[in-house]
């Protein structure tokens, strides 16, 4: 899923964070399903990773789900981490940065 | 006086921000700013609904408070990298403290200093619901947005350390079809087993494909528009024979940069070190690899 973004602000002093405070949510408003794969999702987590030290004013974010992994805690339940990953180029198509949100499906913890 | 980014050392610890009560206020101007409209974090009856007491604090909310802090704990900052796990809840109207550390401290290549940061917050239980790990860079502009990030690229081929060991054992048909494809002659009598001194390319383990470090910089974000080796030297001890075995130690020793007159180069150097079976020194041989980038329609990124 890609979708256009544009800022107006002073390009120097925009972050990542700034132009996509949730990288799930994000992610998830491209069209993306939230998976539901257990009997409670969460989010697990959030990183962003800045590539160009500044941010350009027009930029191409295109999300996907970019991972899917299923592992047990140390309780014995079951665990599913989704990554959301979020690519954002320039008008040039250069990797400007990410951002990924993880969402938790948790067996058993209603 | 407190720190900042140039003058912090590892392990200061920075100063308690809280305990702050989180305000369902907060919670709903999060809410706008970033799109997440879950009832069951600024309303009671859904969050009772959940299993939760109270309605639960955005985990990105929680994020964006400890990059802010990295901000004044640190002064004027890039925070290139900025990751956050959300270990377990916090709720509104319920005192939480955010703390942070510095773990590490670097060097950039162009003088930047890098700063490490571990940060978490607690809630009032002492519970830790968030940890998370910053890089903070100094804002000189010391390293322009379309700089060749060097330093990473050092970090990538593991500069000045082994980066692979690897054994090969000489067969007579590998000098034979080595010496068929160079167009060259075979040796006779008492040198046949001795293989010509180009041979020692032949035990590159990077062109033999062994050893790969090459994933950064092919997928750096700038446009490439050539490359290829600049460079073979070689240094040798005895002749390379057929039966030899063998062991390759492979060094990257240089990373640096030039302006060449199609665009920007970067280089890398690597040193194999070639021993026998008994361990003794056989040659050393060097090997430069250029990729040339286009920076000027990297600064595209930046217009």
């Amino acid at each position: 899923m890609s979708r256009a973004t544009d800022q107006s602000a002073s390009a120097a002093a925009v972050a990542l964070a700034d132009i996509c405070p949730d990288p799930l949510v994000f992610a998830l408003e491209s069209g993306l399903p939230r998976l539901r794969l257990l009997d409670r999702v969460i989010d697990g987590g959030s990183d962003w990773e800045l590539i160009a030290a500044s941010i350009p004013s027009s930029l191409t974010a295109v999300s996907r789900i970019s991972e899917i992994v299923g592992r047990t805690s140390s309780a014995g339940r079951r665990l599913i981490r989704t990554c959301y990953e979020t690519e954002f180029r320039s008008t040039r198509g250069v990797l400007v940065g990410r951002a990924r949100g993880f969402s938790l499906d948790v067996e058993g913890a209603e | 006086m407190m720190p900042d980014i140039k003058t912090v050392d590892v392990g200061f610890r920075f100063p308690d921000h809280g305990p702050i009560a989180v305000q369902l206020e907060d919670m709903v101007r999060w809410a706008a700013a970033s799109g997440d409209y879950t009832a069951f974090h600024f309303d009671q009856d859904e969050a009772e609904a959940r299993g939760f007491p109270a309605p639960v604090v955005h985990g990105p909310w929680k994020a964006a408070v400890l990059r802010s802090l990295v901000e004044s704990w640190l002064g004027a900052v890039n925070i290139p990298e900025f990751s956050v796990r959300y270990l377990a809840p916090d709720f509104v109207g319920d005192a939480m403290v955010f703390g942070g550390e510095v773990a590490a401290i670097e060097a950039s290549r162009h003088g930047r200093r890098i700063v490490r940061c571990d940060l978490w917050a607690t809630r009032s239980d002492g519970v830790k619901t968030v940890t998370a790990t910053c890089v903070a860079t100094t804002d000189d502009g010391a390293e322009a947005a379309t700089d060749l990030p060097l330093q990473r690229v050092m970090d990538s081929v593991r500069l000045g350390e082994p980066a692979g060991t690897f054994v090969y054992r000489i067969d007579g048909n590998d000098v034979d079809r080595f010496v068929d494809a160079i167009g060259g002659q075979r040796r006779t009598g008492p040198e046949a087993d001795i293989a010509p001194a180009t041979f020692y390319a032949a035990l590159d383990p990077v062109e033999r494909r062994d050893l790969d470090l090459d994933g950064f910089v092919q997928n750096l974000p700038f446009p490439k528009i050539g490359g290829g080796n600049a460079f073979n030297e070689v240094e040798y001890q005895r002749p390379l024979r057929k039966g030899d075995v063998i062991t390759v130690t492979t060094r990257y020793t240089e990373v640096y940069e030039k302006e060449g007159s199609t665009g920007t180069l970067l280089f890398r150097v690597r040193e194999n070190e070639l021993r026998d079976a008994d361990g003794e020194l056989v040659a050393t041989t060097r090997c430069g690899h250029v990729l040339a980038f286009d920076m000027a329609i990297a600064r595209g990124v930046t217009s």
